[in-house]
């Protein structure tokens, strides 16, 4: 055995640019499959954090039928002790109470369908950062009525400019078409452009006097501060408040969810056929390194080495291989991702589009994928392995006769 | 001519040497291909998918009713025009439709939706509507009854069960007052909840009759072969048809997909990069066992009297046979595989495949069988392994007779 | 007398379909322990293929050889390879030794792959190191050491395990005179000190007069089959 793996490890050494080249293609191997977990990682980050705190939040309280039939009698009633309660919450960072109605936007010129959101500022910018979407105007001002903050695309679409007068329309709780005229404070941009077509938001009070709620909302959004925090508080809301509906960013925007996963399920399929690629290099290289050596293996034959001690021979050199390739790779995985992570990389410069003004970041921060770390390890050390059972299999096959005969 | 013919004979003598670089290389070939065709065809099959949701892959407007989404800015129906769209060879399907917003109400519910026109035979090459139809059925062959398809969410919403009637209230065409009572033959579902809660299918002339809108449309819908001429055909339309209609791209409606695809493929680039660093570093490090192997061989060359030029010229030529077969064998190689996936796309399974179907989208990721492909990936490999097999003309250029003879 | 070698009728035969070439045509050979034979021939008379066959690493077409009680005909693959490890010792005409093992990692190599115990391989060895005379060497890859002094490692290496028989191939065909003179004592001093039967084949003159049985092949038959004075002594003194 100690023989073997010292025969191995000189052998490494005898050509000394090809045990580099299989070093480097290992190394290689395991930065490509890391690099692609992490780069993916960054994405989905990315437009995690986007749906997360820009657009859903983490939890959302509703009442049960709510959502069905969007009728303003299923709301939540005694609202300001049950946002105060969720907030105190493990976890919680920040807590918006919304009352919703859904109905027409009207102007001299138009109309457009919309879903009209009675918030209170400061709870909503802590949670959707609406503030900072802001690209007109200065939102909510204290102590004006009727008020109303729109999304740029609606606006565009209906022709309305910061101050415009708009009339929105919908049904109060007994089910009467109230009507009133609104402001406009202030317009947003999302990176969402349907829902900045059809949200629009106005305070809470204002909403609630028209639609002749008292303390009462529809809808609670409940950003935590870690995203891990997610389960625990879901479980524990729905421990506390048996009757009412809690739902997670992944069933409310449930296109994200499909997003993420299938780029996770792709990532995959590369990551197979980057191992392939590394599979092939190290096959070669290795058969190479018997094919010089036919000689030399032919007479360990001839001398009484049997298949196995033949085989375990090979696959040391490869093992041996690895085992200080993939720690340079682990190295230089880190280091390129970490750096990149604090750069960013421009996709636009690299696929040539140009990235439009939508709110969108063309610079992918990725992340070590710890989580995926022992993952692609596995896949990189498995590979490497089953690459060497080719070239083992071949000095198996040298007939020493012949093999000597070279 | 003896020069080749030694190349050649050096090519045979070794076969399995010989093998294993062609392989090398063949095999670079068939990875680069089934990569790039399958990136190509998630992005093809995803943006198929998106399109035939709603969007279809170019909508003709009326200029400004984009920005403006309102029944004043739509179009007369113009069958000249039409046919010339429905004409131009890109064009797979075309579709009308009158789109604007409406309460919809029944007993004491009232909603706001969505209300859309459809010519009945041709919007489901486009959009698959028909096959959408959860319960109920779809309208009939040019149907002109006063019946409508809820999407089922909105269904949900006021109550109604396939066979009620629903009532309509809008404003129409020049504010006229717009008002009329369908009967609801069926439900369609969309797996994203902005479709499925707000909209409601009328056959186009009815929806025409509703707004007041005789003969008028918001918007045709075009699908295409393939995504590949969008913005070409989208221009050459848009030349054809004149300076009164708009013409938008996919891409221009839904830019955010965009951004994302866009996104997606600069991570593919990247993808790609590494995986042909990998296959560059496969094929250096077979050449480089090669002369490894071959030292002796071409010292003694050298030592017997071979110019230094002639042997690198005799080693070019066994370089250029090596990476010539190994391309064409890969590319022929790639075919079937391929064309395999492209069949038998990989298919997944689980949660991800629930989702997807729930969005009306196969859980699948086909390959593209692109012919380009092959040709651009064979290239670059071939460029390649050019590159690389400089690296024996470098060895032989600095080989050192005596140390190369010392066994 | 001790039987170690029993060839009958043994046929091998190349290119059975195109052109045949007997390699090797009804050789019948008998080899007592302890005896110093020199198989000779012109070139293309068989002697490689012959050692081949007696050392199992090639089949023969028909006929039997018994190696100390065992036919090795009858041998699978695996076996024979288990055989040649215990019963058979090798030297070959050139790039005998591995060049990634010192000389005395090439000495003990055999004896490693019997899993001797270790402290018999060092003693071993480090006798077998003191009778070629290559001690202060023991330790020096084979490409530091001259063509002669790595042909008497590989007769070291050959008779590390205690094999019934030593075959060697053109032993000396790379060695100047001097260098060829040296490594026939040392064989022939350990084939008396050990009684080691050796068999080795040649073309030098000299050579063969250091052999005490000759056998001839032509064309793949032996001619003549000849024992010798024993000769050796004279260097004895
Ligand atoms: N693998 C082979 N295939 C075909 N013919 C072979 C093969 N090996 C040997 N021969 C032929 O068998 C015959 C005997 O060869 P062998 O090598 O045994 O001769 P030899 O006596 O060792 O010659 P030399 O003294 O030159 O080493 C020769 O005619 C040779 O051409
Ligand atoms: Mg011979």
């Amino acid at each position: 055995m100690n023989m073997m793996i010292s025969m191995a490890w000189r052998n490494i050494w005898r050509n000394k640019v090809r045990s580099v080249v299989i070093m480097i293609s290992i190394a290689l191997g395991l930065v490509a499959g890391l690099f692609i977990m992490g780069l993916y990682e960054g994405v989905l980050n990315d437009r995690l954090n986007t749906v997360i705190r820009q657009e859903v939040a983490h939890l959302q309280v509703h009442h049960p039928r709510f959502q069905r039939d969007y009728e303003a009698v299923f709301c939540l009633d005694s609202a300001s002790r049950l946002v105060e309660r969720i907030r105190s919450l493990e976890n919680v960072q920040a807590v918006s109470a919304r009352t919703v109605a859904p109905g027409m936007l009207a102007t001299s010129t138009g109309s457009a369908g919309v879903q009209i959101l009675g918030v209170m500022p400061v709870d909503e910018d802590a949670v959707s950062g609406l503030k900072q979407k802001l690209i007109e105007g200065e939102g909510f001002k204290a102590n004006r009525h009727n008020q109303v903050v729109i999304g740029r695309k609606l606006a565009d679409k209906v022709n309305l400019r910061l101050n415009s007068k708009l009339v929105l329309t919908f049904t109060d709780s007994e089910n009467n078409l109230v009507s009133a005229a609104f402001r406009v404070a202030g317009v947003y941009q999302s990176t969402n452009a349907p829902l900045e077509e059809r949200l629009v938001y106005v305070h809470a009070a204002d909403l609630n006097r028209l639609m002749q709620m008292e303390d009462a909302c529809h809808e609670i959004a409940v950003l935590l501060n870690r995203d891990e925090a997610m389960t625990t508080a879901e479980q524990q809301l729905n421990r506390l408040y048996p009757n009412l509906l809690i739902e997670n960013w992944q069933q409310l925007s449930p296109e994200t969810k499909l997003m993420i996963e299938t780029t996770d399920t792709y990532s995959i399929i590369f990551i197979v056929i980057i191992m392939l690629a590394l599979m092939f290099g190290i096959i070669n290289t290795m058969l190479m390194a018997v094919l010089e050596r036919t000689r030399e293996i032919g007479m360990l034959v001839a001398l009484g080495m049997n298949k196995l001690r033949l085989f375990m021979l090979v696959l040391w050199e490869t093992v041996i291989l690895t085992l200080t390739g993939a720690p340079f790779g682990l190295l230089l995985s880190w280091l390129l991702i970490t750096h990149l992570g604090n750069s960013g990389i421009d996709i636009s410069s690299i696929s040539g589009a140009a990235m439009s003004g939508f709110g969108f970041s063309s610079l992918i921060f990725p992340r070590f994928p710890w989580s995926s770390l022992p993952l692609v390890l596995y896949i990189v050390c498995i590979t490497a392995l089953l690459a060497s059972l080719v070239p083992s299999f071949k000095a198996l096959r040298l007939i020493p006769v012949e093999a000597m005969r070279q | 001519m003896w020069l080749l013919k030694l190349a050649w004979k050096n090519l045979w003598r070794n076969r399995s040497r010989t093998l294993v670089t062609q392989s090398a290389i063949s095999f670079a070939v068939l990875l680069s291909v089934t990569t790039s065709s399958l990136q190509d065809g998630v992005f093809d099959h995803f943006v198929r998918n998106m399109v035939s949701y709603y969007s279809g892959y170019i909508q003709v407007h009326k200029v400004g009713y984009w920005e403006q989404q309102i029944l004043d800015n739509a179009a007369v129906r113009n069958t000249a025009v039409e046919s010339v769209i429905a004409n131009h060879p890109d064009v797979n399907a075309l579709a009308s439709r009158i789109e604007s917003y409406a309460l919809a109400s029944v007993d004491e519910i009232t909603k706001g939706c969505v209300v859309i026109g459809v010519e009945p035979d041709a919007e489901p090459q486009i959009t698959q509507l028909d096959q959408r139809v959860a319960s109920g059925r779809y309208f009939e062959h040019n149907d002109q009854r006063p019946v409508a398809l809820l999407s089922e969410g909105l269904a949900k919403r006021l109550q109604l069960p396939v066979g009620d009637t629903v009532i309509l209230i809008s404003q129409g065409y020049h504010g006229a007052m717009a008002a009329g009572k369908y009967r609801v033959i069926g439900l369609v579902r969309f797996g994203s909840p902005e479709l499925n809660d707000q909209v409601l299918y009328l056959p186009l002339p009815v929806a025409q009759a509703f707004f007041s809108a005789e003969n008028l449309v918001t918007s045709y819908v075009l699908s295409l072969a393939t995504d590949k001429n969008l913005e070409r055909t989208a221009a050459s339309i848009h030349r054809s048809i004149g300076q009164e209609y708009e013409v938008m791209t996919w891409k221009e409606m839904m830019p955010e997909v965009d951004q994302h695809i866009q996104t997606d493929k600069g991570t593919m680039y990247i993808i790609s990069g590494i995986l042909y660093l990998l296959i560059g570093f496969g094929i250096f490090g077979t050449l480089l066992m090669l002369m490894a192997e071959r030292k002796y061989e071409l010292g003694m060359l050298v030592a017997i009297g071979m110019k230094k030029q002639k042997l690198m010229v005799v080693l070019l030529i066994e370089s250029v046979l090596n990476v010539v077969v190994g391309c064409v064998a890969g590319m022929l190689a790639s075919v079937p595989v391929v064309w395999y996936l492209h069949v038998h796309p990989i298919r997944f399974s689980g949660e991800l495949a629930e989702a997807y179907q729930r969005f009306g989208f196969e859980p699948v990721f086909p390959a593209s069988t692109d012919g380009w492909l092959f040709v651009v990936q064979g290239i670059v490999v071939l460029a390649m392994g050019f590159l690389l097999s400089l690296y024996p003309l470098l060895k032989v250029w600095r080989l050192d007779v005596v140390t190369a003879m010392r066994k | 007398m001790d039987t170690i070698i029993d060839a009958h009728q043994v046929t091998k035969t190349y290119n059975p379909k195109a052109i045949p070439v007997m390699a090797v045509n009804d050789v019948h050979m008998h080899i007592e322990r302890g005896e110093f034979t020199a198989l000779v021939g012109p070139s293309g008379s068989g002697k490689t293929t012959l050692l081949n066959l007696i050392g199992g690493l090639d089949k023969p077409d028909t006929g039997s050889i018994v190696i100390h009680g065992t036919d090795i005909t009858r041998l699978s693959a695996n076996q024979l390879i288990d055989f040649r490890l215990r019963n058979i010792g090798f030297v070959f005409q050139a790039f005998n030794l591995i060049p990634v093992l010192s000389a005395r990692e090439n000495v003990e190599l055999i004896m490693q792959l019997q899993r001797a115990p270790k402290a018999e391989i060092r003693k071993r060895a480090a006798i077998l190191f003191d009778q070629i005379g290559l001690t202060d060497k023991m330790d020096t890859r084979p490409a530091q050491l001259s063509g002669g002094q790595q042909q008497r490692v590989a007769v070291a290496r050959a008779l590390a395990s205690r094999p019934q028989v030593v075959l060697a191939d053109e032993p000396t065909a790379n060695l100047d005179s001097k260098s060829a003179s040296n490594l026939l004592d040392i064989m022939s001093k350990l084939n008396r000190e050990e009684n080691m039967t050796f068999i080795f084949s040649t073309h030098d003159q000299r050579v063969i007069e250091r052999a005490r049985r000759v056998i001839t092949l032509v064309d793949g038959k032996i001619a003549s089959d000849t024992a010798r004075v024993d000769t050796s002594h004279r260097h004895d003194v």
